[in-house]
């Protein structure tokens, strides 16, 4: 188990701010931010680059902030991965072995290298590999020692998108085969909910909220971590009346009033209450007239004023009738074209209430 | 005219300026008098001597100037600006004021007390080397800082967080990484010293066949109106000087091509 408890560090004018953190074994943790907001300094003060101003990080019970970065026994892949240029491909996985004098890892070196199928890579120049060999070099590299933590600085951002996918895949593959723990740090949504058990928000140097997958994807705490989780559709409103299961909030901007399950933030409210919800734009249905009935949950009549274009996908402004805003959907290219969708057509959409986000 | 056109033609204006110069030698150039001059006991003794002060000086600049180019290179710490600073001194204050102050040096207590218990280092080759290191010891460190910084820190953080100590990561990822740059510094500040004459003729004097480099020996036949023999002598000393630093771009150039 890792516990950051309370660090600070300040580079310059930033500074990381009284994170505190459990990070149990065997576990991908996932540190997520945007640009700017200090993951990178939080990942290299765990690994040793950085040391705290307060606070301290516990390894297994062990206080390790004083420790020199050898002796955490955590493997580092940097954003660039830095393989050592003037090394072959072997020499740079075998780097650590030979430091530390180790010869009982070279048969779980030569697993690994077949794992991620890097054995023809062995008598090249890393300056002549693709991307997706360097990764696997990298990872092969910082797991040959024997480490059981590997912390990861952004190494897929680079990659194109089917590289990446398959790396991940490697990824969760290395993690479950050799038991390991991950501690990653990125900006990528998708990245950080495929990989991660565990994932932290950290925005402007301050960790706005930590839990499981689920719990961080489906309960933003904030409506600052809700932009950045993609909710794109925010709206202010009132409670108007909760039952034991839902709360029906009464929305001026759609000019309608909304159900919705009362999740953890839902569980102290009460009549009158101020709140927002927030509507990822996947979540939006669009629906034919014909098949309106009661099983549809919070429909809403309008028209399509925008429509674009990305790829499979596309984004549609929805205007709802009377409202006062936009609610951005997005939908596969099957369901806009089997809906005719145009700009200026009228519309009827629906968001299921386990798909409203309380905040 | 285009730019590049502009630009080729700015490099061989300069190129020029020098080939002018070396060619108006050719004037006063006497063959069978270039040859008596080349080999005799006091040329070959100042061509000897400038060639080992200048590569004893070299080898204890490179020596001081990788461990403190790093320093500066990587860390933070007082008087970091101040070092940073005076590593120009050689180049804002003239060789011969550098020669001065190393004439005043050991004529203090301090220094005449080092060289009462160590080496004689006025008039003495000693003195050659030590002004020679004086000179290019700054260069050295200057060219150095530039190579590291261009080293990427986190090749040595990387190698930390396989097992490796500070130390190791220096000797084993940075100092190969940095090997083009460690020469070419080497290369130019032997240049630098087998051309040193202000300081080294202050501290060192010019004695025949004692402390005469083949600068000073340059000074000396000038002095006595020889200007054949020094004719001869700059020749000598540009033909081993940029001899010696085309053949090892030369072999870097294919080095780094293999």
């Amino acid at each position: 188990m890792l516990e950051i408890r309370n660090l600070t560090v300040s580079v310059g004018i930033f500074s990381l701010r009284e994170v505190s953190l459990s990070l149990p074994d065997g576990q991908c943790h996932i540190i997520l931010g945007p640009t700017g907001s200090g993951k990178t300094l939080l990942l290299e003060t765990i690994v040793g680059f950085k040391r705290p101003d307060t606070g301290s990080i516990v390894l297994d019970s062990r206080d390790i902030s004083s420790l020199p970065v050898e002796a955490r026994g955590i493997s580092y892949v940097p954003q660039d991965l830095a393989l050592f240029p003037h090394m072959t491909v072997e020499d740079n996985i075998m780097y650590g072995l030979k430091i530390l004098k180790n010869t009982q890892h070279k048969e779980l070196v030569g697993d690994m290298i077949e794992t991620l199928g890097i054995r023809y890579l062995l008598n090249r120049s890393v300056t002549n590999l693709s991307g997706g060999e360097q990764q696997r070099v990298a990872l092969v590299r910082a797991l040959a020692i024997g480490c059981k933590r590997l912390a990861l600085d952004e190494p897929f951002s680079a990659l194109h998108e089917t590289m990446k996918t398959e790396l991940w895949f490697i990824i969760l593959n290395l993690m479950r085969k050799y038991n390991l723990t991950i501690y990653m740090i990125t900006h990528d949504l998708e990245e950080a909910f495929f990989l991660g058990n565990t994932v932290s928000i950290l925005i402007n140097g301050r960790l706005l909220q930590t839990g499981t997958n689920r719990e961080v994807w489906y309960n933003p705490q904030n409506i600052e971590i809700a932009k950045f989780l993609f909710i794109r559709n925010l709206f202010n409103g009132e409670v108007l009346a909760v039952d034991e299961n839902t709360a029906t909030i009464k929305c001026p901007e759609l000019n309608t009033s909304i159900t919705v399950n009362r999740n953890k933030r839902g569980l102290a409210l009460k009549k009158g209450d101020a709140v927002t919800i927030g509507i990822r734009p996947a979540n939006v249905l669009i629906l034919e007239d014909r098949k309106i009935n009661d099983k549809y949950e919070n429909v809403l009549y309008g028209r399509v004023a925008e429509v674009f274009s990305k790829g499979d996908y596309h984004i549609l402004h929805f205007v709802p009738e009377e409202g006062k805003t936009i609610i951005e959907i997005e939908i596969p290219d099957t369901v806009f074209c089997s809906h005719c969708i145009t700009k200026g057509k009228k519309t009827i959409v629906s968001v299921k209430r386990g798909h409203i986000i309380l905040i | 005219m285009s730019f590049k056109r502009l630009s080729i033609l700015a490099a061989f204006s300069v190129f020029f300026l020098y080939a002018v110069l070396i060619a108006s030698l050719l004037y006063f150039y006497r063959e069978g008098f270039f040859i008596r001059t080349l080999l005799s006991e006091r040329t070959l003794f100042s061509v000897k001597l400038s060639l080992y002060t200048a590569t004893i000086a070299t080898a204890i600049s490179i020596a001081v100037a990788i461990p403190s180019a790093y320093a500066l290179s990587r860390f933070q710490f007082k008087g970091k600006r101040t070092i940073d600073t005076i590593l120009e001194l050689p180049m804002i204050v003239s060789p011969a004021a550098l020669g001065a102050m190393l004439l005043i040096f050991f004529n203090n207590p301090i220094g005449m007390w080092i060289q009462k218990t160590t080496v004689q280092f006025v008039f003495a080759v000693n003195g050659i080397i030590l002004a020679q290191f004086v000179t290019t010891a700054g260069i050295a460190t200057r060219l150095m800082k530039s190579v590291l910084d261009e080293i990427p820190t986190r090749y040595e953080e990387v190698a930390r967080s396989l097992g490796a100590t500070p130390a190791k990561a220096f000797i084993t990822i940075t100092l190969p990484l940095s090997r083009n740059g460690i020469i070419a510094a080497a290369i130019l500040s032997w240049a630098k010293a087998l051309g040193e004459f202000g300081a080294s003729i202050t501290i060192a004097g010019s004695m025949a066949m004692k402390t005469e480099t083949i600068p000073i020996a340059i000074f000396m036949r000038l002095a006595s109106a020889d200007i054949e023999g020094t004719v001869a002598l700059i020749l000598i000393l540009a033909v081993i000087g940029l001899g010696t630093l085309y053949v090892a771009r030369l072999l870097k150039g294919k080095k780094s091509r293999a």
